[in-house]
C-alpha cells in the first residue's frame, strides 16, 4: 500500500452549481505536511479549479486559512495531516460570507 | 458616494495595496474627513501580502544621526540621503501615530521597537471602517495605471470574486503594493511554506508601463533561507542565524557575520555560502546543537510564537541539523521618488517596499518596517495634499478598459495552442536562478534577457479553467504577465550596472566604482521599448571616503 491522503473537499460555485458537493482528492506523500500546503498541492496538480484562500503568514496569526478540518474549525496552515488519513475540509461558514469552494469573507472583513 | 455609472468609481485618492504602507497612507490621506479615499487590496487586509509575514522589528535609534550613517553606510552611499534623513528623523511621530491609534509598540533594547504587521493591520482596518469617506475594496487586483499629459488619472480595476472589470477614476494615487521577489525565483523569504504571498512587483510594472522611472532595480537582496520540506522558507530570527555554518566536509564557513553590515542577511555571507554551493561543498547545514544555551523568553509574544512554531515543526535548530539554501528577500531598487514621495507622474506617490532610494544597495534587517511606516503616512499626506489643490478632470476611460477587458479575458479563452502557467513559471524560475543571482555577468544577463522575452512571447497562451469567481489561475496569469516584465527589468538594470556594489555583483566589473557608478541606474518605458538612463544620487550629508 502507498502512502496517501484522502482529502475529501467541499465545493460550491454559486455561479454554477445548484447545490453544493464535494471532490475527492487520493494524493500520494511521503510524510506529513500542513493541510494548506496539501490543498495548495492539489489546486496546482489536480485541480485547478478549486478555491481556496491561497496564503500563509507563515505565523498562524492572521486566520486566512481558518476552515473546517475534519468538522473543527482550524488553522490549516499549521494542521499536520499524516499519509494514511482521510481529511475533511470544509469552508469556515457556509451559506453565510461564503464565496466559493474554501473561500468565505470574515464577518469582521465585511 | 464613490459612485456613477458601475463602470467607474471615483475619488479623492486611491490607495492600491492593503499592506502596512497602503493602510497608514489611507489612514492619513482620510484623517480629515475631506476627502474620498478608495483602498484596494488584492486579499482581506491583515490576511494577505508581506506585512503579516514579518517580524516585526522596527529601528527607532535614539539619534537620527546614527540610524542614518548606518544605512548610508549599508547601503554603500547609493541611499537618497534626503529620503533616510526623513525617515530618521520622523520614525518617533511615526510610532506616537500607531500608538495613538492603539497598535502596540514594545520598545526593545538598543534603538528598537517591535511592531506586528497583523496587529497593526487589524487595528488599521477596522478604524478605517468606521470613516464615511473610505471605502475598502478587498479581493479586488489593479491590473494598469492611467497617465495622461503627465499626470496619473485612475487605474483599472478587476474584482475577483465578480470577474467584473471597472476603473477607478482619481485624483492622486499612492502606490503600495510591496516586494516583487516572490515570484522571479524558485526560493524565496516571500512565500512562507511554498505558498504564495503575490509578492509578484505588479504594482513596479504597472507604475513602470504608466511611464514612471524606477531606480536600482538590480538591487535583489538574497538571503539564506532553510530547505527542508517542513519549514520551507520560513525565516527564523536573526538570533537563530548566529550559525555555525557548515559544509558538506564540516568546515565553518563563516566565523563571524556580525562583522558584516546585517549579518547574516549581508552581502558578503550571502555571497560565501554561494561559493561553497557552487564549488560542490553543499549541503550548507545550520549545526546548533549541543551549545547547551540557556532559554530566554522573547520580549515580544510574537518571537515566542515563531520559536513554537519551529519546535514544533520539528526544525528548532537547536536540536536538528537544518541544510540551507539561498532565495530572494527584498527589492531595494524601485519607484524613483522624491521626498514627497511623489515619482516622475505627477500624482502618483510610493510607500514602502516598492519605492526605491531608500536603502541603496543593502537592506539593514529592521528598517523595512520603518520604510513602511514612515512613508505610508507621508505619501499619504503628501497624496491627499495633492488631491486638495487640484480639481478633478473629466476623462473617457473607454479604450483603457476596452484593451484590460481583452487582456484579462483572453486568459479564459479556449487556446488552440495552449501553454501551463506552471510551465512558464518553472522556465522563469530557471533563467533567474541561473543568470540573475547572487554573481552576474555579462553574457549570463544578456541570455537571461533573451530568454524572458522568449517566454513574454508564450504568455498569451495561457489557458485558465472557464470560470469567473476566485479563480487562482487566472489571478497568476494575470501577475504572470506584469511580472514578467520586472524579471526583464531586473536583468537589464544588472547588465547596465558595470561594477559591483551591495548585493549586485559583476564577475566581469568585480570592483566599486564611485568614479563612474555612485549614481542611480534608471528604467523607464518609452516608446513601448524599455529605456536606461542614469540619475545623481542624493549625498547631501555624508561622501563616501575616497
Amino acid at each position: 500500500m502507498g502512502k496517501h491522503i484522502n482529502a475529501k473537499v467541499f465545493r460550491y460555485d454559486p455561479d454554477k452549481d445548484k447545490e453544493p458537493y464535494y471532490s475527492i482528492y487520493r494524493v500520494e506523500v511521503d510524510e506529513e505536511l500542513s493541510a494548506l500546503m496539501l490543498l495548495d498541492r492539489i489546486q496546482k496538480n489536480f485541480d485547478e479549479t478549486l478555491s481556496l484562500r491561497s496564503y500563509s503568514c507563515g505565523l498562524q496569526m492572521c486566520k486566512s486559512c481558518i476552515m473546517k478540518i475534519n468538522n473543527k474549525k482550524k488553522f490549516a496552515c499549521l494542521t499536520m495531516v499524516k499519509p494514511g488519513e482521510d481529511v475533511l475540509f470544509e469552508p469556515a461558514s457556509y451559506p453565510e460570507y461564503h464565496v466559493k469552494d474554501l473561500v468565505t469573507i470574515d464577518p469582521e472583513n465585511e | 458616494m464613490h459612485n456613477n455609472n458601475g463602470d467607474v468609481k471615483e475619488c479623492d485618492v486611491l490607495v492600491i495595496g492593503g499592506g502596512g504602507s497602503g493602510a497608514l497612507a489611507c489612514l492619513e490621506a482620510s484623517k480629515d474627513g475631506e476627502l474620498n479615499v478608495i483602498l484596494v487590496s488584492q486579499g482581506p487586509i491583515s490576511r494577505s501580502g508581506l506585512t503579516p509575514t514579518g517580524n516585526g522589528g522596527t529601528a527607532v535609534s535614539d539619534s537620527p544621526e546614527d540610524l542614518f550613517t548606518m544605512m548610508v553606510k549599508a547601503g554603500n552611499y547609493l541611499n537618497d540621503q534626503n529620503i533616510v534623513w526623513l525617515m530618521s528623523n520622523e520614525v518617533h511621530n511615526s510610532l506616537k501615530k500607531l500608538r495613538d491609534l492603539g497598535v502596540p509598540v514594545k520598545n526593545l533594547a538598543a534603538g528598537s521597537a517591535c511592531v506586528h504587521g497583523v496587529e497593526t493591520l487589524a487595528i488599521a482596518r477596522k478604524e478605517l471602517s468606521r470613516r464615511p469617506n473610505v471605502a475598502l475594496f478587498e479581493d479586488v487586483m489593479i491590473t494598469r495605471l492611467i497617465q495622461k499629459d503627465g499626470a496619473i488619472r485612475g487605474a483599472v480595476a478587476w474584482n475577483l470574486i465578480s470577474g467584473k472589470v471597472f476603473i477607478i477614476q482619481t485624483k492622486a494615487i499612492v502606490l503600495a503594493t510591496g516586494g516583487m521577489t516572490g515570484e522571479l525565483y524558485s526560493l524565496s523569504s516571500n512565500n512562507p511554506f511554498g505558498v504564495s504571498t503575490d509578492a509578484a512587483g505588479t504594482g513596479h510594472v504597472m507604475a513602470y508601463l504608466a511611464g514612471a522611472d524606477l531606480i536600482d532595480m538590480e538591487m535583489i537582496a538574497f538571503v539564506p533561507l532553510p530547505l527542508n520540506a517542513k519549514c520551507k522558507n520560513i525565516r527564523f530570527f536573526p538570533e537563530f542565524w548566529q550559525g555555525p555554518y557548515m559544509n558538506r566536509t564540516g568546515k565553518i564557513i563563516e566565523g563571524d557575520v556580525n562583522q558584516y553590515w546585517g549579518g547574516s542577511y549581508s552581502y558578503q555571507f550571502v555571497q560565501k555560502i554561494f561559493k561553497e554551493l557552487d564549488r560542490g561543498n553543499g549541503p550548507i547545514i545550520v549545526d546548533r546543537r549541543g551549545k547547551n544555551e540557556k532559554y530566554s523568553k522573547f520580549p515580544i509574544p510574537v518571537w515566542e510564537r515563531r520559536r513554537n512554531l519551529i519546535k514544533k515543526l520539528g526544525i528548532d535548530p537547536v536540536e536538528n541539523k537544518i541544510e540551507i539554501g539561498i532565495g530572494s528577500h527584498f527589492c531595494m531598487g524601485g519607484i524613483y521618488v522624491d521626498e514627497k514621495m511623489e515619482s516622475t507622474i505627477k500624482g502618483l506617490f510610493a510607500a514602502g517596499e516598492v519605492m526605491g532610494g531608500v536603502h541603496g544597495g543593502l537592506r539593514l534587517p529592521g528598517k523595512s518596517f520603518t520604510q513602511m511606516i514612515v512613508f505610508g503616512f507621508e505619501a499619504g499626506r503628501n497624496a491627499a495634499s495633492y488631491a486638495m489643490m487640484h480639481n478633478k478632470i473629466s476623462d473617457s476611460f473607454s479604450e483603457e478598459i476596452t484593451q484590460e477587458k481583452e487582456k484579462i479575458y483572453n486568459y479564459v479563452k479556449k487556446k488552440k495552442n495552449p501553454i501551463s502557467l506552471s510551465e512558464l513559471k518553472k522556465k522563469l524560475h530557471g533563467v533567474m536562478d541561473r543568470d540573475v543571482f547572487v554573481f552576474r555577468d555579462k553574457n549570463g544577463l544578456e541570455s537571461a534577457i533573451q530568454e524572458i522575452r522568449e517566454i513574454k512571447k508564450d504568455i498569451y497562451r495561457i489557458n485558465v479553467p472557464t470560470f469567473m469567481r476566485f479563480n487562482l489561475d487566472w489571478i497568476r496569469a494575470m501577475e504572470f504577465s506584469l511580472m514578467i516584465e520586472g524579471a526583464e527589468i531586473i536583468a537589464s538594470s544588472a547588465l547596465f550596472r558595470e561594477e559591483s556594489r551591495g548585493f549586485h555583483y559583476r564577475n566581469d566589473f568585480p570592483k566599486k566604482d564611485d568614479k563612474n557608478w555612485l549614481i542611480h541606474t534608471v528604467t523607464r518605458f518609452r516608446e513601448e521599448r524599455l529605456e536606461h538612463d542614469t540619475a545623481p544620487v542624493v549625498l547631501s550629508r555624508m561622501k563616501p571616503e575616497v
